[in-house]
């Protein structure tokens, strides 16, 4: 019996049915059957994958600014605007506190969690809809997909990092040394994000309601977040719930890491970890469990 | 330890025709499909609602040596694909399961990854690492790939500028290239022009040679009688016969299953009150007269037509477009062909009933597709039925048959050679 050789297909999510146990072919051929995949088991599988994923997500990035004057300058312009527009309205005309941080600082600090959060969410939710094509045709771990398309919203978050570089030294912000905390912030947004893009992704493949849902669901997310005001001005009472919303905790804790001062409550951050790794695993179960059923719907 | 490298049992697969009620569709459906996974999909109480359930696979078990080029034949609907997007592992099975040993390559389809936008260098790597190769093992075969597709000097323009010749034999290359134990191929060779179509029946035939195991859907008889040296054929989700090529292709002509070598023609709605014509039947009838959908390109068949005047038309022809397998349009004919002059003769109302007989070598193997339309030329379309009818033409003994070496045309006629000798040479 030959071992299968590198990479593809090698024998995995084995659930080996009673039915074939009498005459199976050896423990290392490959089982189908009609049971779903156990939702852990066969992630390996996307280990054996893991080249797959890194040209999906390059196919990606490569395609993303092709045929533009700007190309990668994009990735700077939209959370820059944000950023004018917001200061323009909210800092100057509106007059909304900042907790003492420079206003355009200020809003910048939270657009990029926030957008790579928008970015994530909104990629991932889509992404089996559009590479249908390819889940009709080949078999590959599914997660693949709203994995790889978190790939643009990581890159265009690194470029605008830059951005918030240097506009903190233009404003003489010291660097803090908690800003180690921040990929953590980041890693917490990102979870979230691909937690509700689990969701929304599996159930988008089979109602197209979802894809029209998403944008206005992160329109709403966007004000129950407090990236253009100070989560300050919500009621203190309701602040150990504001907990719920992880991204709230996600900007506090970049504004915290970057510019220092109370931060969020404790609370606070331990409710949004509950939250997000609730959305995560419980996404992330549906995901695999209606997975084998894609091609079917799509 | 036996040798068996593909196993199937009992493999069947169900689908739902309609999707249910709007409860059904969208809370109930995924839910079960989440949370139901303790009791086997067979097993699952059936309930009113699910009645219009049909088995697009049903009790399907096969086993297949190491080295063996199975073929999958049946027609349209019988399961073919469907089996092989469960061994692709694309769709899981409803009931029975399979097994496969050593690393699976499918392809169920060319060029699947291909991005317009992305070069020739680009997609090649895209699509490599869909169809399961490692980045490693396309850098070996890059050059290969690129040699074999012919497109050396576009390899840095994107896919989207490529002529669609091209864009195929890229991707066929890429596909020839996979390397693997167990090869799941479903009709990729239906397509491309017939001098690349060649190069891949011998490379596919050097795939069988170095022992892997191939499992070919295929429509085209010829390439199946050809490649594989066993076969199963399908009909209606179920296996009807398997064994050796010969005698499984044979039982698939033989027309001991439901061959359709007929339509009725619904009466089609053209928009005014009255109709003056309708078509109401189309069938091919063999050499023997039997109604078939399948012909042999030796004996050739006859085109049978019935239609209805209504009322009393002038001018009127009944015509029909023969149409090949690629799409192209072979030929078109019309019942006033061989009288021309009694154009303007009145057609009574009545019902009638015309034939004509097409030349049996004038057909490749493959499908062919019959258009039939009415009018009074130039003036208005009495009735047509695009598409009305399908048949195959089976390859048994044509000069391509004993002479395959891919030739283009999309007739074969037998055109007599005649030979003079100019001078000898004495020696």
């Amino acid at each position: 019996m030959p071992q299968a050789s590198s990479g593809i297909a090698n024998p995995s999510s084995a659930v080996v049915n009673a039915l074939s146990d009498c005459d199976s072919l050896g423990a290392d051929a490959l089982h189908i059957t009609p049971l779903p995949h156990h939702p852990l088991t066969g992630l390996r599988d996307l280990w054996a994958y893991r080249e797959l994923l890194y040209f999906l997500a390059w196919r990606d990035l490569k395609v993303r600014y092709h045929q533009t004057i700007l190309g990668v300058l994009w990735a700077v312009l939209k959370p820059c605007s944000m950023m004018i527009v917001f200061s323009v309205f909210f800092g100057w005309f509106g007059r909304i506190p900042s907790d003492g941080i420079p206003y355009p600082l200020f809003v910048l600090s939270a657009l990029l969690p926030w957008q790579l959060f928008a970015h994530t969410f909104s990629s991932a939710s889509h992404s089996l809809v559009s590479n249908q094509h390819l889940i009709t045709k080949v078999y590959f771990p599914r997660l693949i997909i709203p994995i790889s398309s978190m790939a643009i919203g990581l890159v265009d978050f690194g470029i605008a990092f830059l951005v918030l570089v240097a506009l903190l030294m233009y404003y003489h912000i010291p660097i803090l040394p908690q800003i180690v905390t921040m990929p953590a912030f980041m890693f917490l947004s990102m979870t979230t994000a691909l937690g509700v893009g689990l969701w929304a992704s599996a159930l988008n493949i089979r109602h197209r309601d979802i894809g029209h849902a998403v944008p206005f669901v992160t329109q709403l997310w966007f004000f129950a977040t407090p990236v253009a005001y100070p989560s300050s001005l919500v009621p203190a009472s309701w602040h150990a719930w504001y907990g719920i919303n992880p991204m709230a905790s996600v900007v506090e804790g970049c504004r915290w890491s970057l510019f220092g001062g109370g931060g969020g409550e404790g609370s606070m951050l331990v409710l949004s970890l509950l939250v997000s790794s609730t959305l995560f695993l419980s996404g992330l179960y549906f995901f695999r469990r209606t997975e084998q059923t894609f091609a079917d719907v799509a | 330890m036996s040798d068996v490298v593909i196993r199937t049992k009992n493999l069947g697969k169900q689908y739902v025709l309609g999707d249910g009620g709007l409860w059904r569709r969208t809370v109930h459906a995924p839910m079960r499909d989440a949370w139901g996974w303790t009791r086997p999909a067979g097993t699952r109480p059936t309930c009113a609602a699910e009645t219009n359930l049909i088995w697009a696979l049903k009790g399907v078990s096969f086993d297949v040596r190491r080295g063996e080029v199975l073929g999958v034949i049946g027609r349209n609907g019988s399961g073919k694909s469907t089996l092989l997007k469960i061994l692709s592992r694309i769709t899981p099975p409803t009931t029975g399961s399979a097994q496969l040993v050593g690393r699976v390559g499918s392809l169920l389809e060319v060029g699947t990854g291909f991005h317009p936008d992305l070069t020739g260098r680009d997609n090649i790597y895209m699509n490599g690492a869909v169809l399961g190769m490692t980045k490693h093992e396309i850098d070996r075969q890059f050059d290969a790939i690129v040699t074999f597709a012919e497109i050396e000097t576009f390899l840095d323009t994107p896919v989207k500028r490529y002529s669609s010749g091209m864009h195929m034999r890229l991707a066929f290359s890429v596909a020839a290239h996979l390397k693997a134990d167990i090869l799941l191929v479903d009709e990729v060779l239906a397509v491309g022009d017939a001098a690349f179509q060649q190069k891949c029946l011998s490379k596919m035939d050097d795939v069988s040679r170095e022992g892997r195991t191939v499992l070919l859907v295929s429509h085209n008889i010829a390439s199946i009688l050809n490649l594989c040296n066993t076969a199963i054929l399908l009909d209606a989700g179920e296996v009807v016969a398997s064994g050796n090529v010969q005698d499984v292709v044979d039982h698939y002509l033989s027309g001991s299953i439901a061959i359709q070598g007929e339509t009725r023609i619904r009466s089609h709605e053209t928009g005014r009150a009255e109709q003056e014509l309708s078509l109401q039947a189309i069938r091919i009838r063999d050499g023997q007269g039997r109604v078939t959908g399948s012909i042999d390109a030796v004996h050739g068949c006859t085109v049978e037509m019935d239609y209805v005047v209504h009322r009393e038309i002038r001018g009127g022809q009944v015509s029909m477009e023969l149409w090949n397998g690629e799409g192209i349009c072979v030929l078109c004919t019309t019942d006033l062909d061989h009288c021309p002059e009694s154009k303007s003769t009145a057609r009574l109302p009545g019902a009638y009933r015309v034939s004509c007989r097409l030349d049996p070598t004038w057909f490749r193997a493959g499908r062919y597709w019959i258009s039939l339309g009415a009018s009074v030329p130039g003036l208005r379309t009495l009735d047509e039925a695009p598409h009305a009818i399908s048949f195959e033409v089976v390859d048994t003994g044509s000069v391509e048959h004993k002479l395959a070496q891919g030739r283009r045309g999309i007739i074969a006629p037998t055109i007599k050679w005649t030979a003079t000798s100019l001078s000898t040479v004495n020696t």
